[in-house]
């Protein structure tokens, strides 16, 4: 311990040396801190202790805020697919194909991004504007004070049951769209149920059902990630936190369409179509 | 006992602007240290890069031999543990009540049964003057209120250093003082290191053993609390005066052609300082300040190094009869508030006396001044 006076105050203040302002790397760099909160997310995921509470409560939070619009939503997607493609198949001759090909169309394209839309635009905003809340109040560095992780305390079990509502959602979506879909064809279009059924079953194959399932997870899990960076990030002060959501919301759906893209490229490349 | 911590070198700066540099001090164990600072110079940054929420650029934070500006995420997750800290705003958790608040880090660090947890909470809470308020949520609560839970829970894992973010922002006087007063019992009772982040020039004045002031980035000075409240440094007669004529301006700095014409206006200004006012004393039933020992032996071996106001004060302070008597408060009617608890309802400080006294010193602290009695 000493007692010291350093220099005058009105001594010459260097700024320290710091790397020049490149533009874009603002962007590189919360690029980079999202996909270290994805990797600590992931490797908290397994350690222990783990908030099996908070998980419950998260996913009954997200799947009752998510169900019923998505079911309403699906429901008319399923049906305009296959009206579309119904109409398509008319004019070509093909018209035994409009099952599988509007089942397909729902099962790999429509029902993950459906899933992924409403749990990043109802579940993923309500998680980035409570955490993002808790943050601007200081919660998030009083716990860290404490010695809690927040990521493991807070943010995996979020992540973890959007990952989970949007898989099982994801099925359910499936169904009720495929359901939706059926219905038009036979009333509407007047098709037979066995052409829609029999093409179907000619042309679907299961890993259809695996890749749509695998597609749910990875975007529940961007989802609640992306939602929780924004939330853990906000500009100081309660617009910051309005911003963080519209943001959080905003980065997730350019994700999710992306990350579908390149899921779906993959897909068709290493899976061999049927029949 | 509580443990050290040690600053080396700690630069920091947001973009262009650095917040402070190559600042090094050392709180000693279990003493109370203040670090003052107009508004605006680092306190909190300062205060935040102790417990490891701000990485510094530079420099090192050393406690119990663990670097907390360097070191693993797991490690800092172990010492924080020794850590208390009390937010500026309480920073509690507002979808769990006061109880649950205060249990938290129990719940999360210990294996406590509920009966265990709900004995020591309830303790906590009386001690800083919550009992029986325990459902209520912080949305619902004052800020002083917020602010005491805060420190209930900063308290309730024992810890071994305890940093306050301003403890008297957003309170009035009074509870400033009584706050003053529950740090110093709590320093008597559980001898835990004390760093207090605050502007209160009254807090600086009785509280610590230490005081440090940071002023345009750089560490003033730090060191006993004689030395600095008898300085004679331009910005510390400035700031413990709450003058406006001085290095210290509006918007922080002030140039030179301003602090020429101040100068020209308001002419040499008396250099004189209020007087020293005796540290507080725990409250009677309270053990005596183990640090009040170590710090008389660690002041005395550095005494020759000192200047020589603070070396007048220091043997002063240790004159016959060592500290002046805390004189009985007047007859002042206590409030009859059931909420609050017996720590509260002390009025043992020596403060209401000292303010009370004919204006037959110098550097007494006049009243129309920030701060003062009434």
């Amino acid at each position: 311990m000493s007692t010291q006076q350093s220099g005058a105050p009105g001594g010459t203040q260097e700024p320290l040396p710091r790397a020049g302002q490149v533009p874009g790397l603002g962007a590189l760099r919360q690029t980079g801190n999202l996909f270290a909160l994805a990797a600590s997310v992931l490797w908290l995921s397994f350690k222990r202790p783990f908030q099996v509470r908070e998980l419950i409560e998260q996913f009954w939070f997200i799947a009752s805020v998510t169900i019923l619009p998505s079911m309403l939503v699906s429901i008319p997607f399923g049906a305009v697919i296959t009206l579309q493609v119904g109409s398509l198949t008319q004019q070509l001759g093909a018209e035994s194909f409009t099952g599988a090909a509007s089942v397909l169309a729902v099962v790999q394209q429509a029902s993950p991004l459906i899933v992924a839309l409403l749990i990043a635009g109802a579940g993923g905003s309500a998680i980035c504007a409570d955490i993002g809340s808790r943050t601007i109040r200081e919660e998030m560095e009083a716990m860290e004070v404490m010695g809690v992780s927040p990521i493991q305390r807070l943010i995996v079990p979020r992540v973890m049951a959007a990952s989970l509502v949007a898989v099982l959602l994801n099925g359910l979506v499936s169904v009720v769209g495929v359901l939706g879909g059926y219905f038009f064809f036979v009333y509407l279009q007047h098709g037979t149920p066995g052409a829609f059924l029999a093409s179907f079953s000619s042309l679907a194959q299961l890993p259809d059902l695996y890749i749509s399932e695998i597609k749910a997870l990875i975007f529940g899990f961007i989802a609640g990630v992306v939602a929780a960076h924004r939330g853990l990030n906000p500009r100081p002060g309660p617009k910051g936190v309005g911003e963080a959501v519209n943001q959080s919301v905003v980065i997730s759906f350019l994700l999710l369409f992306f990350v579908n893209l390149i899921l779906t490229a993959i897909y068709l490349k290493i899976v061999p179509p049927k029949g | 006992m509580g443990i050290e911590v040690v600053v080396e070198g700690l630069t920091k700066s947001f973009g262009r602007h650095v917040v402070w540099q190559d600042i090094s001090l050392s709180l000693p164990a279990g003493e109370v240290s203040v670090m003052l600072g107009p508004s605006g110079t680092g306190k909190t940054v300062f205060l935040k890069s102790l417990v490891g929420l701000i990485r510094p650029d530079r420099g090192q934070v050393l406690v119990d031999g663990i670097d907390i500006a360097h070191c693993s995420e797991r490690k800092l997750y172990a010492a924080r543990k020794l850590f208390g800290v009390m937010f500026q705003d309480g920073a509690l958790f507002g979808s769990l009540n006061l109880f649950d608040n205060i249990a938290f880090p129990l719940r999360e660090h210990t294996k406590y049964t509920e009966a265990e947890i709900r004995r020591i909470v309830l303790q906590k809470m009386e001690m800083v003057g919550l009992a029986g308020d325990g459902h209520k949520f912080p949305g619902e609560i004052s800020g002083g209120m917020r602010k005491r839970a805060g420190l209930a829970r900063a308290l309730v894992l024992d810890p071994q250093v305890i940093l306050c973010d301003e403890p008297d922002s957003g309170l009035d006087p009074v509870r400033t003082a009584y706050l003053s007063q529950l740090l110093i019992d709590l320093n008597a009772e559980i001898d835990a290191t004390i760093l207090i982040v605050t502007h209160d020039i009254q807090i600086a004045r009785t509280v610590p053993d230490n005081i440090g002031m940071l002023f345009r980035g750089n560490l003033v000075m730090f060191g006993p609390r004689e030395v600095l409240l008898t300085s004679d440094h331009p910005v510390i007669t400035q700031f413990v005066n709450g003058r406006r004529s001085g290095p210290i301006g509006m918007s922080e700095e002030k140039d030179a052609t301003t602090l020429a014409l101040e100068e020209a206006r308001d002419g040499a200004l008396s250099q004189e300082l209020p007087a020293l006012v005796p540290q507080l004393d725990p409250s009677p039933g309270m053990p005596e300040r183990q640090a009040a020992e170590r710090r008389r032996a660690r002041v005395m071996t550095m005494l020759h190094t000192l200047p020589v106001p603070a070396q007048q004060a220091i043997v002063n302070s240790l004159g016959p009869g060592g500290q002046p008597d805390p004189a009985e408060p007047d007859d002042w009617e206590e409030p009859a508030d059931a909420s609050d608890s017996d720590e509260w309802q002390e009025p043992d400080d020596d403060e209401p006396d000292d303010w009370q006294e004919p204006d037959d010193r110098p550097g007494r602290w006049p009243s129309h001044w920030p701060g003062g009695p009434r």
